[in-house]
């Protein structure tokens, strides 16, 4: 269902976001001052190589982490200021996230994994239609361990959009599926971000996963580099790897 | 769905709740329970006791002489007039006007004994029918309920020591008779044997009865007035019960007395006749001293019941000290003690409620209940300190 | 050290409270057969050894009196040592401001000489001096208890007259360790005490001067005791003797004996189930253990150390945490042996406690537990060596879960996801699942058996002395008395009821068993004493026939219907037949009953009884007191109600102790089973309830899911634990089923809820503090693992 999407509105804004890791006598700096704008219904792909900070990057945008300076507004919240119960309500109420490894509950089946989640939020959709969107209407009482890794990651999309999140964070959705598989679950991502027009943010190692973004953000060494603007989107189905 | 989630929470925790408050919910304490009702109460006192023959007789030798074997045995009949012994006089000796003077005496001495115990006699029958019309006259004022009962038991006493008396005098006056003839045989004797040169004198009993005893079989010498046998009439018996002498004190003549255990089957009614007046000291079976009194007591079952029975046998009387027949009554175990006081666990709603009791007379299973406690209430019996007020309780039923 | 050794160490401190617990329990479970043993051993030591000193005899012989030359025959029997003659009497005791009857058991000693046998032990002031023929000994116990000291004076109320004494000292004999008056079960110091006295004193009291009426011989080793006794027994037949016997039926020996059986079992079983959960735990840390560790084995042995170099490795983990234990429980269980031996001997008055603690038993205890525990986690550490490298090397196949019973039955609606989540993982691992249920239900079972014994000996007490007797006091006098007896004693002034008693000492002989008894005299439709039958219903004596306890008939293999043969061991001393009529359920002491009049026609001695139960006035109690003590054909008074007041303290003092040990190690147990099991399940689940935790799930509502396994797994074990609590009960119950008593096995309903709350108390101890590690669920790291 299209919703009214204000494209001029960011949804996240990192100002000066820098974060530091102490290993004993090692000094490692992730993010070195990062400056980002997210807005609505926008696709951002993350790319850049391993230990270029994405990943810890997503990680406080979802407010997993907290930065050692700088900060993060979603809307008109500073995350970076909020505590550990306040990050909990932002991750409950406002955030999907999708894993590399899936991370289902391996006791619960389809259905029962989307559930657990649209029964602590406000107004989801239901499971089972979440579960439709992403194409696996006929796999709801399957487990985990019954569904192909690709069905898996569509569970784990499905779940993470059924509360209609108004941010959908995937740190390397494909990174465990091959390129068929990975398109797949792609086009599922792109299906949502049309019809929720959730804002979504992909991590990605592949550069060809960038081209189906609205905009690419490369990083490296912690600081971004560059952020590129694809004037066209491709479909998924189009991408090969 | 949530709905049905939270109800099944609280469901469990609801069986949960319920079956711990059960589990520690205090177990009703399982007790033995008995009925106050109505019926009778009979304070007793008992005491173990012994027939005797009421009138009993020793037939002495009357002079010194050989006295020949005695062929009667314990609990052989004698008639009056018959032979016991057949006394042989020792072979010399001398006559002399002294003796014969004597047996003269004793002769004379006889017959006046024999007078009084005749005049005796008419006194004691003339006290016996004024005691015994008496005791008529209370007893149909009594059946209209216009004398105390006490009045009557009074006219009973001393119109059975009346007769009593009066046989005893009877009894007395037949003996006195028969002293008189063995007298004047004896006399006869004294003054016959000179005339022949042995005689026999034969002692005959005075009385009809059976033999109690024997004081000697074999023939031997014998002395005057030594005892030879005692006769007694064994189908006249009374009954003796050495009392305590604080219960003696309690007793009074006419009370009814039950007599039990004396071998036959059933019980055997008797009322006491006489309190002696002096008591004796005896060593319990515990072994300390206590005083004694001896209580006289009269057969009133008739002697078909009670034929069997002999001199010295044993019995046990059974004193009648009060008797309700009609009480408030409940077992004397359900009773214990509360200050001076006593008091009951009464069952309400199957629940222990102490309740202060008032106790009348204490029989030997119940006890008279003056208040307290009403007819049909349950009660504990053998109560114990596992129960407290309020505490419930259950009983097998 | 190697480097191995060190990964040892490291692993070790990784898994420290888990290993902890079950250290506990293993230290419990050597704690208590460490203090058992140690109690048991030093017990047995100190009493053979007091035997050996104070000369305990070995043959014991009574009789109604033989002149003092007998007493040289019996010295001439072979193999006989020593012989004492001495002369024994009950009698009473006036204690200036004490009301309650006492009653005493005296003995004479000689004044002369020291006893060949029976030597008494003094522990403050003198034995009886030679020139002072007043003085006495008394009992310790009684004299402690009673504030008594040396040269204080005491009135001994014997053959009916009253002699005051001086006591010249307190002390104890090995023949009175157990302190049992005559018709009693129980000790009661209070109300008994035993008193020795020069034997010309006592002799002359009693009439008995150059005669004996008991003697007690000591046996040179090797000798056949059967053959003395049955020579003693001839010798002393024509004087009246009771028929000789040997330590095995002295009573006082008898009882101690029991005791220390009693410990004995204790020492067997309790350890054995701590032992059995330990290993249970240790099997399941271990393999977990083995599990998260899969890779690194994979390496070392792709780096050639052996399968057995990989195996001694993680055995040496688990023989660590064991020997921890063992350790641990060893010093626990010495410094308690010593505590619980130096209760038993204050308990039964030994004069000295010589401590015991073997090292072979020690080590036997502490080798045993190693051996069960390297046993138990064989299987894991044998799965850990044998792994193929490559294997190892394979990410673990996600679990395979499936719908749970429940949820097929239909109740699927009724729970949630996360009740979902946690249905689905216990069915999934039904053995892990069922051992934590049954580890928790045995400390459950532990818990209750504390509980039960306390109510069981409260429903012996009920059943013996409120439902059997109801008398106040109890009268036996030393001669047996006709029926004024009773009318005397009913007119004692606040005496309400009085039922006589009649009781002779028998053999009693089936086939080819016997057993020495009392044959007692019952009165049918008795108020005061009853017999019961095994539903505790008041059963009336038949008019002929013998009536015997259940137990006495199961020893002695007869039913109602057969016959067996009755000796009698005084009086007219003839041997009948009678038929058994029925069988009788008492749980004190054993014997033989015989409805009143039917019993004297049998002894054909008249209508006699040997003793009177009384209802007494509770306010004229202090005057009937007096009035029997004043009368010297009274020999024993014993009243009730004190006596079993005294009884429910000493017996309740030990209940608490053991309920609290029992109370402590169950609680041991489930605090160890339940936190290796909270901490296994978030070890394994870390990952799901992080991903949770990332889904925006809060920090409460994961440890409900996590704590709620836990929930389903205790209160699952908790019917089963009433289940085993009674169970294990009954077990021990068997083996104390003695003819000196039997404890019937009965719950009150109090005694469920008590164990539930103290396992669920316990668990939830052991939740929280399991729980807190959930805050430290790292929750980035989890994204980004496989498993």
């Amino acid at each position: 269902m299209p919703v009214t999407l204000h494209p001029s509105v960011a949804v996240f804004r990192i100002a000066g976001l820098t974060k530091r890791y102490d290993m004993g006598e090692v000094v490692v700096y992730a993010l070195r001052g990062i400056d980002l704008e997210v807005f609505e219904g926008e696709i951002v792909v993350l790319l850049g190589p391993s230990g270029s900070g994405k990943s810890t990057l997503l990680n406080i945008v979802g407010g997993l982490d907290t930065p050692t300076s700088g900060a993060v507004w979603y809307r008109d919240w500073e995350l970076t200021r909020a505590g550990d119960s306040e990050l909990t309500e932002y991750r409950r109420r406002h955030v999907g996230f999708v894993f590399q490894f899936y991370n289902l509950i391996p006791s619960l089946t389809a259905r029962e994994n989307v559930a657990i989640v649209t029964e602590i939020a406000d107004a989801p959709m239901a499971a089972e239609d979440a579960l439709e969107l992403v194409g696996l209407k006929d796999r709801l009482d399957h487990f985990p361990s019954q569904l192909s890794g690709g069905q898996q990651q569509r569970v784990a999309i499905a779940r993470a959009v059924a509360k209609r999140p108004a941010v959908l964070l995937c740190d390397e959705p494909t990174g465990a599926l091959d390129s068929a598989t990975g398109i797949v679950v792609l086009e599922a991502l792109a299906k949502v971000n049309r019809e929720l027009g959730t804002a979504t943010i992909i991590i990605t190692h592949n550069a060809d996963i960038a081209a189906m973004a609205d905009r690419v953000v490369l990083l490296s060494d912690g600081i971004i580099h560059e952020i590129r603007r694809n004037e066209t989107k491709k479909a998924a189905r189009d991408l090969h790897w | 769905m949530k709905k049905k989630r939270r109800i099944a929470r609280w469901i469990a925790l609801a069986v949960l709740a319920a079956g711990v408050g059960y589990s520690f919910y205090p177990q009703a304490v399982t007790i033995e329970v008995v009925r106050v009702d109505r019926g009778a109460v009979r304070s007793a006192l008992e005491e173990a006791g012994r027939t005797r023959v009421r009138n009993r007789h020793v037939v002495t030798a009357p002079v010194a002489g050989t006295a020949g074997r005695i062929a009667l045995e314990v609990g052989d009949t004698v008639v009056a007039g018959q032979t016991i012994v057949t006394l042989t006089p020792p072979m010399a000796l001398p006559l002399d006007a002294r003796q014969t003077e004597e047996a003269g005496a004793r002769v004379a001495a006889a017959r006046a004994a024999l007078a009084v115990a005749g005049e005796e006699l008419a006194a004691s029958v003339v006290a016996a029918e004024l005691a015994a019309a008496q005791r008529a006259r209370l007893e149909a004022l009594a059946a209209h309920e216009q004398v105390a009962a006490e009045a009557v038991q009074t006219a009973v006493g001393a119109a059975l020591q009346g007769a009593a008396r009066q046989r005893a005098a009877a009894f007395a006056v037949e003996v006195a008779r028969q002293e008189v003839a063995a007298a004047e045989a004896a006399a006869r004797w004294s003054s016959e044997r000179v005339r022949r040169n042995t005689t026999v004198l034969e002692v005959r009993s005075p009385v009809a009865g059976r033999v109690l005893a024997r004081f000697r079989q074999s023939a031997a010498p014998i002395q005057a007035g030594e005892p030879l046998v005692e006769i007694g009439d064994t189908a006249d018996l009374e009954v003796v019960v050495d009392l305590l002498s604080a219960d003696a004190v309690v007793v009074f003549p006419g009370m009814p007395v039950r007599l039990l255990r004396w071998g036959g089957g059933e019980v055997l009614d008797a009322r006491v006749r006489l309190i002696e007046p002096a008591g004796h000291t005896r060593l319990s079976a515990l072994g300390v001293e206590e005083q004694r009194v001896p209580v006289v007591l009269d057969f009133t079952s008739p002697l078909s019941q009670y034929e069997r029975l002999g001199d010295s046998f044993r019995v046990e009387a059974n004193f009648t000290l009060w008797e309700g027949p009609d009480v408030l009554r409940v077992t004397d175990s359900a009773l214990f003690r509360r200050g001076d006081g006593w008091a009951a666990f009464v069952v309400e709603e199957g629940r222990a409620r102490a309740r202060a009791v008032g106790v009348g007379h204490r029989g030997e299973r119940f006890v008279e209940i003056l208040d307290g406690l009403r007819e049909g209430e349950l009660v504990i019996v053998h109560p114990d300190d596992r129960i407290a007020e309020g505490a419930r309780v259950t009983w097998a039923p | 050290m190697t480097a191995l050794d060190k990964k040892l160490l490291r692993d070790l401190w990784d898994i420290r409270s888990q290993a902890l617990a079950i250290a506990l329990v293993i230290a419990s479970g050597v704690a208590t057969s460490v203090m058992s043993l140690t109690a048991l051993d030093s017990l047995r030591v100190s009493r053979d050894t007091y035997y050996r000193e104070n000369r305990f005899p070995d043959v014991f012989a009574s009789l109604q009196r033989a002149p003092s030359s007998v007493a040289r025959r019996l010295a001439e029997i072979p193999g006989v040592d020593h012989v004492e003659a001495r002369v024994v009497s009950p009698a009473k005791i006036e204690l200036s401001g004490y009301e309650e009857p006492i009653i005493a058991a005296l003995v004479s000693v000689p004044v002369d000489r020291l006893p060949g046998v029976d030597r008494l032990f003094i522990r403050r002031g003198r034995p009886v001096d030679v020139g002072r023929l007043d003085q006495i000994v008394v009992s310790d116990a009684f004299a402690g208890i009673h504030g008594l000291s040396p040269g204080d004076r005491l009135g001994i109320i014997v053959n009916g007259r009253r002699r005051m004494l001086t006591i010249s000292g307190v002390g104890a004999s090995p023949e009175h360790i157990y302190q049992i008056a005559p018709g009693s079960v129980f000790p009661d110091f209070e109300a008994f005490a035993i008193v020795w006295m020069a034997r010309e004193t006592l002799a002359a009291a009693l009439d008995l001067e150059g005669s004996f009426n008991d003697v007690a011989l000591a046996v040179r080793p090797g000798a056949s005791v059967a053959e003395i006794l049955a020579q003693v027994d001839e010798i002393l037949a024509p004087y009246g003797g009771l028929g000789a016997y040997d330590r095995g039926n002295q009573l006082s020996h008898r009882y101690l004996s029991e005791e220390l059986r009693q410990l004995r079992q204790m020492a067997t079983m309790f350890p054995a189930i701590f032992l059995a959960v330990a290993t249970f735990l240790l099997n399941v840390v271990a393999n977990r253990l083995v599990g998260t560790q899969k890779e690194q084995i994979a390496v070392l042995k792709a780096f050639g150390y052996s399968t057995g170099a990989i195996g001694w490795h993680y055995l040496k983990i688990v023989l660590a945490i064991a020997v921890l234990g063992i350790l641990a429980g060893t010093a626990l269980g010495a410094q308690l042996g010593k505590e619980l031996g130096e209760l038993y001997m204050r308990f039964y008055k030994l004069p000295y406690l010589v401590l015991v603690i073997s090292g072979p038993m020690v080590l036997t205890a502490g080798g045993l537990s190693a051996l069960a525990v390297a046993l138990g986690t064989a299987m894991a550490v044998r799965r850990a060596a044998l792994m193929a490298p490559a294997e190892a090397m394979r990410p673990e196949p996600p679990a395979r879960y499936r719908t749970t019973v429940l949820e097929r039955l239909g109740f699927g609606a009724w729970l949630s996801p996360a009740s979902r989540m946690i249905a689905r993982d216990l069915e999934r691992r039904p053995a892990k699942t069922a051992l934590s249920i049954v580890g928790v239900a045995l400390a459950g079972g532990i818990l209750m058996m504390g509980t039960i014994f306390d109510d069981s000996f409260a429903a012996l007490v009920e059943i013996e002395f409120r439902l059997a007797q109801r008398d106040d006091i109890a009268v036996t006098f030393v001669e047996p008395r006709g029926i004024e007896v009773l009318s005397e004693l009913r007119h004692l002034p606040g005496v309400l009821r009085v039922e006589p008693l009649r009781a002779v000492p028998v053999r009693l002989r089936a086939g080819h068993r016997s057993y020495r008894t009392q044959l007692e005299g019952v009165n049918p439709a008795a108020e005061l004493r009853r017999l019961l039958d095994h539903r505790h219903r008041p059963l009336d004596p038949p008019a002929t026939g013998v009536m015997l306890d259940d137990f006495l008939g199961g020893y002695l293999g007869v039913r109602p219907g057969d016959t067996i043969t009755v000796e009698e061991l005084t009086g007219r001393r003839r041997t009948r037949t009678v038929a058994v009529a029925a069988l009788v359920r008492r749980y004190l002491g054993v014997g033989a009953y015989m409805e009143i009049s039917a019993l004297n026609r049998h002894l054909g001695e008249g209508i006699v009884f040997s003793g009177a139960a009384l209802a007494v006035d509770a306010r004229e109690k202090d005057a009937v007191y007096a009035a029997l003590r004043s009368r010297p054909g009274v020999a024993g008074v014993v009243v009730r109600d004190a006596a079993v007041a005294r009884v429910r303290e000493t017996m309740g003092n030990n209940m608490i102790v053991f309920a609290i040990f029992a109370s402590l190690f169950a609680a041991t147990i489930a605090f160890g089973v339940v936190y290796n099991y909270a901490r296994i399940s978030l070890a394994e689940r870390s990952r799901e309830l992080a991903s949770l935790r990332v889904l925006g799930f809060t920090r409460r509502e994961i440890s409900a899911i996590l704590l709620g396994e836990l929930g389903v797994v205790v209160l699952a074990a908790i019917p089963l634990a009433l289940v085993i609590g009674r169970a294990l009960c009954a077990v021990m119950m068997v083996g104390l089923q003695t003819d000196i008593v039997r404890i019937p096995v009965v719950v009150d309903r109090d005694s469920y809820a008590y164990a539930t709350a103290i396992i669920l108390a316990s668990t939830a101890l052991s939740a929280l503090v399991a729980r807190r590690r959930l805050h430290e669920l790292d929750l980035i790291g989890v994204l980004k693992t496989r498993e």
